[in-house]
């Protein structure tokens, strides 16, 4: 059978047992899943990790050590708030420092869950189902760890209300005009509507939990999340129409909350952070960093949840493929900031960046370009980038990388400004240092209970580019779910 | 239970197993005898149990008990809350500086300069403005203490009414008093009359920064005992030989003030400095031409000035050749060119010339100096000669003979009347051992300090704020110290001691009435107070004929004499009588930013030398003594020579600078081994050896050698930050500074608003006046309640003074060139800070002020990040919980009421003094009249000594800060930012001498239009 690709772009070689899924032939498209996958099969694959009676051990050592991570780091809130700012290594040329370039990082760690889920679902790219849920949920909890640390980074914390445009008796509103408040609702917009669409997407593959559930406590749980879902004709029209709306509703704000998170700096004078390349930039980084966060996680968790068949080495070569493109553009920012910095014959702004490449901070800035730069490069071959080892070291070094990026963005081109008398060498303190650890606690933590009770794989959605979805029709799959 | 084989024993007695101790060991609680065990039944301990639990809850019924009396009527022309201002004095090195003190509620809160008096002016120096803090201390000593336990002053009269018997047999022999240098003239009375009843005693001044060489040299050149007043407004030419006489001189705020009237372009005819010094002092940051020469070498320089002044104007000086030294030293080119034009300039302006010494350089050189001042008719024209009162004149020989005439048990009552010996004499006078030896010692200071420690009688110095004395300004004008509060605890002065030992009544009003009376008469003494001085009552200049016969020899010096160690005064706890006190510890020092410390400062090229790094601890040995501590690299600092500061290194000063008994580690390095009284201030043969170890020095800038790409630029910056040119330069373009940056027309982002008619405060600074005095620093911080942070914040760079006193260093890092400018908030009309505040903490007024609202700031820090001076400071802490300490409630009182105390969390910057602002707006608007043009003084404006700060209304064109605004000197900080600073600076101007233009450092290369 044939079916064009403007309409199923994806599908072709019904239950081809032994597909070569990195083929690069254009005219032999292979198939998005390998293995005899029927519909029966991917719901017990899925299902069956959430519902496995005993929790691997693994599992448990995994948790317990995010968990540590986790509550190292709320001790260090903790610590920070009962003492101040001053715990931290920040000073007063910077007057901003790790908590926000964690912030940063993890808000653009963030990126790729929506981008995934919204941009390649209005673009149809069917590929996109197998991983786009496990992408939404990293993206989730990126956005949590991004959001505890501009909330405990300002000076008052309990005051943190006077962010938000909320009538009060001084009848005073906060100032329109500052960045920093346009990142508050960017930053909120983003993190509801993320989780509105995670979520959203996530309600059939609940009901599917809730209906095979054993136990009373899962069968209650599960029931009460998937908030009533039948399956009806009606409700999935509903469904999708929601999605596809909601789609379009995070696909701009994929674009924006970097925009508007670069703004924070962009919008100011700091010489280094006044150029006006930052939102494009900055998108493509968080998209980068996002992309490397997911395959760093996807590897491990196809290999231990046995999902290899649903997230095949092709899904991972296009996001290393992404990856590749992505950093290019980084590359390019960077060096089109440096040319900026020369030809637009500012001396402030000239000497922010040599500062970068040759002042005290050379280190990070150098650490920044070999990572995102230099290290993705070798993703140019196609061996390289099929390797599972490969594919994890680089995506690795680009998150140290990205992080890195924030570090040079924020920390240097504070500590040196325009009065040569103010400059001052920024040093993290260990209680720096054990937040942003413990960071990646929390992060572990909400990711682990993820891959222990919900679907990992959005099945219904896996099962509308399964072949035998479009068995006998031509255009659309009209029952997905079961 | 024990047995006779046992080998290891609780004591003998168990190991002879004394019977008593069997039965105390069988007992399971041995620390309790067994019938205190028996103890209550159980019905009585829950009987007890449930009473003393009512009891305890009884105890939180009633209010603590506190008896306040208030005012039943209210005091005449007493308002709550107004403030009051009072004319007091404040003596230091024997020398009286005219203030003004500002009370609130009957309180003294802040010190200011009293106009009125000669050598204020009023304006006034750091010490000054730390006195508050000083005042207010909480380890103030309470009470008179004998042997460390609390006693009275009746015990101690009583005590010691059998050493100052006037039947005592002995004339008093045996009597030895060793004061501070003093200018009460009570105190000198009172001198004179213990000394008439007991001839034979002994009265010994000493100051561990004295000027007796000065002294001493006059004395050998005119055969008296003299002292220089310098007159600045005169001397067109300037040469200071060794000399920080802005800084490190009893009357420094009135020569900060006369030499910054002729640093000013405007003034018609600069005036021309020339510095030769060893470490770089405020004088070579002023200076137009310096030279970085060790001290030891000063005295060769001279010959060979005096060499050049002989031959060819033929003064007729009686001088020798220079000797193989100095003409050794007359090979270097840089140096005799020097000389060559430096001599040819003094010439040139005989009579408009002047030569200054420092206290460092031999009596010889003193005395060579005043030859060369009467050949260059400088005598009452720049300098005039002055009679030093004996009260005033320190003498560490004296010093010295007296401690060991005590050594040898001739002294048995020995007074310490303020000051600290122990802790600031020189090594060879040992008063540590003197007070040991002797039968009676007595101590007389404002805290147990070291010599209090090592005295039997402690007793409270009463402080100047808080007791009526009487001081001589330096040129001797008669001026009052007016008490603003009763003795905090029941303190004492020197003169109410004195007086009561001769049996007198110590009422120290009375006393200095007594004095005042003897001398004007009563009818002048409301006047006195009012005016905080009697005018005209300066001391009479004497011209003194030379003692021509005298050839004073210069020591000889060998090659070979080796690493020349240079003490000097720290510019901010001087001898380390302020090393308690937090605000100067915290100040950084104006040439090194260094504070919380001293180091050794060792020139660039002497560190590479040496093998020395900067922070590196090194062993510094001399004399037979090791002392360990750390190297600043510190530009300007000759070659072959270091310098340490005195005054640290305190172990009885306090929880601030250190001290035994409160386990307080000293606040950097005591140096007193190495001094000797033969060499007070230069000792030759040093040696420096490194360690690896490092300690870190808290700067607040860093100004000596970082990366490469750093020093590039800020030599680069420098010209756009601080546009210098020379008065040739100037003339020609008098608008220089408004044409070094280009920049495209500036045009707004915003809909600018337009300010409502009415007040615009603006500011100007002028950099050719300022000469880094550091006292509107402190003046800030003591009117707007600027916390002090201590080192490790100051480490890292959470320092909080509102007034950041910037310093660049370019040129040649051995033989630098300095400029300096205080940078705090510029008040920007398009603030960068306001736009990116998401709260609105921080906005502006109407009247153009950036104003920050305490209570609506939450922290971001965001406006300090786009804030380009990097002005705001940040509460990373709760910076003044310690005012909440039982043991600090004392400096509570120390806030100005009229200022928040800031709480953690927030932003604070410089707010233009609002505070003084609104005072004088109020009062204006009551009496319905306009604000007239200086009526508002910010602190940092009545502090700064030449008046290099003018703040004003902008509005009002003939305001004197709007005309400084109109000069073409006037330019904008950063103003092709488009922030508009409502602070704008008069660009530096310095006036080098053509003659040495060539071999001076490029002052930079001006764009011309």
């Amino acid at each position: 059978m044939v079916i064009t690709a403007a309409t199923e772009p994806k599908r072709a070689h019904v239950a081809a047992p032994v597909v070569d899924v990195l083929s690069d032939d254009p005219t032999q498209r292979p198939p998005l899943m390998t293995g005899e996958n029927d519909f029966t099969s991917i719901t017990d694959d899925v299902c069956g990790i959430a519902e496995r009676e005993a929790t691997p051990r693994a599992w448990y050592i995994a948790f317990a050590a995010s968990v540590t991570g986790m509550t190292v780091m709320f001790a260090m809130l903790g610590y920070l708030i009962f003492n101040g700012v001053g715990v931290w290594g920040n000073n007063q040329p910077v007057a901003w420092g790790w908590p926000i370039v964690n912030f940063v990082f993890w808000v653009g760690i963030g990126h790729a869950g929506t981008l995934i889920s919204a941009i390649l679902f209005l673009f149809r790219q069917g590929w996109r189902t197998s991983i786009n849920r496990f992408a939404e949920a990293m993206t989730i909890f990126a956005v949590c760890c991004a959001g505890i640390f501009p909330a405990v980074h300002i000076g008052r914390v309990w005051m943190a209300y006077y962010l938000f445009p909320i009538p009060n008796q001084m009848e005073m509103w906060p100032n329109f005009r500052s960045p920093l408040l346009w990142d508050v609702f960017a930053v909120s917009a983003y993190a509801l509507t993320s989780l509105m669409f995670w979520y959203m997407g996530m309600i059939p593959d609940l009901a599917t939990l809730r209906d095979r559930a054993k136990g009373k406590v899962r069968q209650i749980a599960y029931g009460i999340a998937s908030m009533g879902w039948t399956g009806s004709a009606r409700q999935w029209h509903r469904y999708e129409k929601a999605y596809l709306l909601l789609a379009g509703l995070a696909t701009p704000l994929v674009l924006s909350v970097h925009s508007v998170v670069s703004f924070d700096f962009a919008v100011s004078q700091v010489p280094g952070w006044h150029t006006t390349i930052f939102p494009p930039y900055f998108v493509a980084g968080a998209i980068f960093s996002g992309f490397a966060m997911v395959v760093t996680l996807m590897i491990p968790a196809r290999q231990f949840f046995g999902l290899k068949h649903l997230v095949t080495m092709k899904h991972l070569e296009i996001m290393c493929k992404i990856i590749l493109a992505t950093g290019m553009m980084v590359g390019y920012a960077y060096a089109i900031e440096f040319f900026i910095a020369w030809y637009g014959g500012n001396p402030y702004e000239r000497f922010a960046f040599i500062n970068r490449a040759m002042g005290p901070y050379a280190w990070a800035y150098w650490t920044m370009a070999t990572c995102n730069v230099l290290v993705p490069q070798l993703f140019w071959f196609k061996k390289l980038r099929t390797n599972l080892w490969v594919m994890m070291g680089v995506c690795i070094l680009v998150n140290v990388g990205m992080w890195f990026e924030r570090f040079v963005i924020t920390v240097i081109s504070l500590s040196r400004d325009f009065l040569p008398s103010s400059w001052d060498y920024f040093k993290p303190t260990a209680v720096d240092v054990l937040t942003f650890a413990g960071s990646f606690g929390l992060f572990f933590t909400l990711f682990l209970l993820f891959c222990r009770y919900l679907p990992m794989v959005a099945m219904a959605e896996v099962k509308t580019v399964l072949p035998q979805a479009h068995a006998g029709h031509g255009l659309h799959a009209e029952e997905p779910a079961r | 239970m024990t047995n006779q084989t046992t080998t290891h024993w609780r004591s003998l007695r168990e190991l002879e197993n004394d019977p008593d101790l069997v039965e105390i060991a069988s007992r399971e609680f041995k620390d309790i005898a067994p019938e205190t065990l028996e103890g209550v039944d159980r019905r009585r301990f829950l009987q007890l149990l449930g009473a003393s639990a009512a009891l305890a809850t009884a105890s939180g019924c009633s209010w603590e008990e506190e008896q306040i009396l208030s005012f039943s009527s209210r005091p005449e022309h007493f308002i709550p809350g107004a403030t009051k201002s009072f004319a007091t004095a404040m003596d230091l090195f024997g020398a009286a500086k005219g203030l003004r003190v500002t009370t609130f509620d009957g309180r003294p809160i802040k010190v200011e300069g009293n106009p009125l008096h000669p050598s204020s002016n009023g304006a006034t120096d750091v010490h000054a403005q730390a006195a508050i803090l000083e005042f207010y201390d909480p380890e103030r000593s309470r009470q008179v203490l004998r042997e460390g336990a609390p006693s009275s002053w009746d015990a101690f009269h009583e005590a010691l009414s059998t050493d100052f018997d006037p039947g005592r047999g002995d004339e008093g022999a045996g009597i030895a008093v060793i004061a501070r240098a003093s200018g009460s003239p009570t105190e000198a009375r009172l001198r004179a009359a213990l000394l008439e009843r007991f001839p034979r005693a002994t009265w010994v001044v000493y100051e561990p920064a004295g000027d007796e060489n000065h002294v001493r040299g006059n004395e050998l050149a005119f055969g008296r005992s003299l002292r220089a007043r310098y007159d600045f407004r005169r001397a067109r030419r300037v040469l200071a030989l060794d000399a920080d006489f802005l800084r490190d001189h009893a009357d420094c705020v009135r020569h900060s003030a006369e030499l910054g009237e002729g640093r000013r372009p405007e003034s018609g005819a600069m005036n021309r400095v020339y510095a030769v010094e060893s470490r770089f002092t405020s004088v070579g940051a002023t200076a137009d031409h310096r030279l970085p020469l060790r001290s030891s070498d000063v005295p060769a320089f001279v010959e060979l000035l005096e060499d050049r002044l002989l031959g060819e104007r033929g003064l007729r000086l009686g001088a020798p050749q220079p000797g193989p030294h100095a003409r050794s030293l007359a090979q270097n080119t840089t140096l005799a060119d020097f000389v060559e034009a430096a001599a040819a300039d003094l010439l040139e302006h005989r009579g408009e010339s002047l030569i200054v010494v420092g206290k460092s350089q031999a009596p010889e050189v003193h005395a060579r100096v005043a030859r060369m001042l009467q050949a260059l008719g400088c005598v009452d024209r720049t300098v005039s000669w002055l009679p030093v009162a004996e009260t005033t004149h320190s003498d560490s020989r004296a010093l010295r003979a007296l401690c060991a005439r005590a050594a040898a048990g001739d002294v048995e009552t020995l007074l310490v009347l303020g000051g600290n010996p122990v802790y600031d004499a020189p090594a060879d006078a040992d008063v540590a051992s003197a007070l040991e030896r002797a039968a009676t010692t007595v101590h007389l200071g404002l805290t147990v300090d070291e010599t209090a420690r090592a005295c039997q009688w402690h007793l409270p110095l009463a402080h100047f704020l808080e007791s009526w004395s009487d001081a001589t300004a330096f040129d001797g004008t008669y001026s009052v110290v007016q008490p603003t509060i009763l003795p905090l605890h029941g303190g004492r002065n020197a003169a109410q001691v004195l007086a009561g030992l001769l049996g007198e009544e110590a009422d120290a009003l009375g006393l200095v009435r007594a004095t005042f009376e003897q001398r004007f008469g009563a009818a002048q003494w409301n006047r006195a107070l009012h005016d905080g001085l009697v005018a005209d009552s300066a001391q009479k200049s004497v011209v003194p004929a030379l003692r021509d016969e005298v050839e004073y020899r210069i020591e000889e010096l060998s090659a070979d004499t080796g690493l020349e160690l240079d003490f000097y005064a720290c510019p901010k706890l001087i001898d380390g009588r302020y090393a308690n006190n937090g605000w100067l510890q915290e100040l950084p020092d104006f040439t090194t930013k260094l504070t919380w410390d001293n180091a050794l400062m060792v020139g660039p090229a002497t560190a590479a030398e040496l093998g020395v790094e900067h922070e590196e601890v090194v062993e510094l040995t001399a004399l037979g003594v090791t002392l360990e501590l750390p190297v600043y690299v510190a530009p300007g600092q000759a070659r072959g020579s270091v310098a340490v500061a005195l005054g640290y290194g305190r172990t009885a000063a306090g929880v601030v600078g250190g001290s035994t008994t409160e386990a307080v580690t000293s606040v950097g390095v005591d140096v007193r081994q190495l001094r000797r009284t033969a060499g007070m201030w230069i000792l030759r043969g040093a040696r420096v050896r490194g360690t690896g170890r490092k300690y870190a020095l808290a700067t607040t800038s860093e100004h000596h050698m970082i990366d490469g790409a750093g020093m590039e630029a800020r030599e680069a910056r420098l010209d756009r930050l601080v546009p210098t040119a020379t008065a040739a330069e100037f003339a020609e373009h008098p608008d220089f500074a408004q044409h070094v940056v280009h920049h495209p027309p500036l045009e707004s982002l915003w809909k600018e608003v337009e300010l409502p008619d009415g007040h615009r405060w603006g500011m100007s600074i002028d950099l050719s006046a300022c000469d880094g005095c550091n006292a509107c620093v402190i003046a800030c911080q003591a009117e707007n309640n600027i916390p002090v942070v201590g080192k490790e914040q100051v480490l890292k760079g959470r320092e909080m003074h509102w007034i950041r006193m910037d310093l660049y260093y370019s040129g040649d890092p051995d033989a630098p060139e300095a400029v300096t400018q205080p940078v705090a908030c510029q008040q920007c009309e398009h603030a960068p800070c306001e736009q990116v505040c998401p709260v609105a903490a921080t906005v502006h007024t109407q009247e153009g002020l950036n104003d920050m609202v305490y209570n609506r700031c939450v922290g971001t820090r965001y406006c300090s990040n786009n804030c380009p001076f990097k002005v705001r400071r940040f509460n990373f802490f709760n910076n003044t919980a310690f005012l909440d300490e039982p043991q600090n409630e004392l400096l509570q009182l120390a806030q100005n009421p009229e200022v928040t105390v800031r709480s953690r969390g927030v932003m604070e910057k410089c707010t233009f003094c609002v505070q003084r602002i609104q005072k004088t707006k109020i009062a204006a608007k009551n009496a319905q009249r306009p604000i007239e043009d200086g009526e508002i003084q910010s602190a940092c404006q009545q502090a700064c000594p030449p008046q290099a700060i003018v703040f004003g209304d902008l509005a009002d064109p003939t305001s004197r800060v709007a005309q400084l605004h109109a000069s073409p000197r006037s330019y904008a900080l950063l103003g092709e930012l488009n922030i508009r600073p409502r602070n704008q600076y008069l660009a530096r101007v310095t006036n080098p001498n053509p003659a040495l233009v060539a071999t001076s450092v490029d002052h930079g290369h001006h764009s011309s239009h």
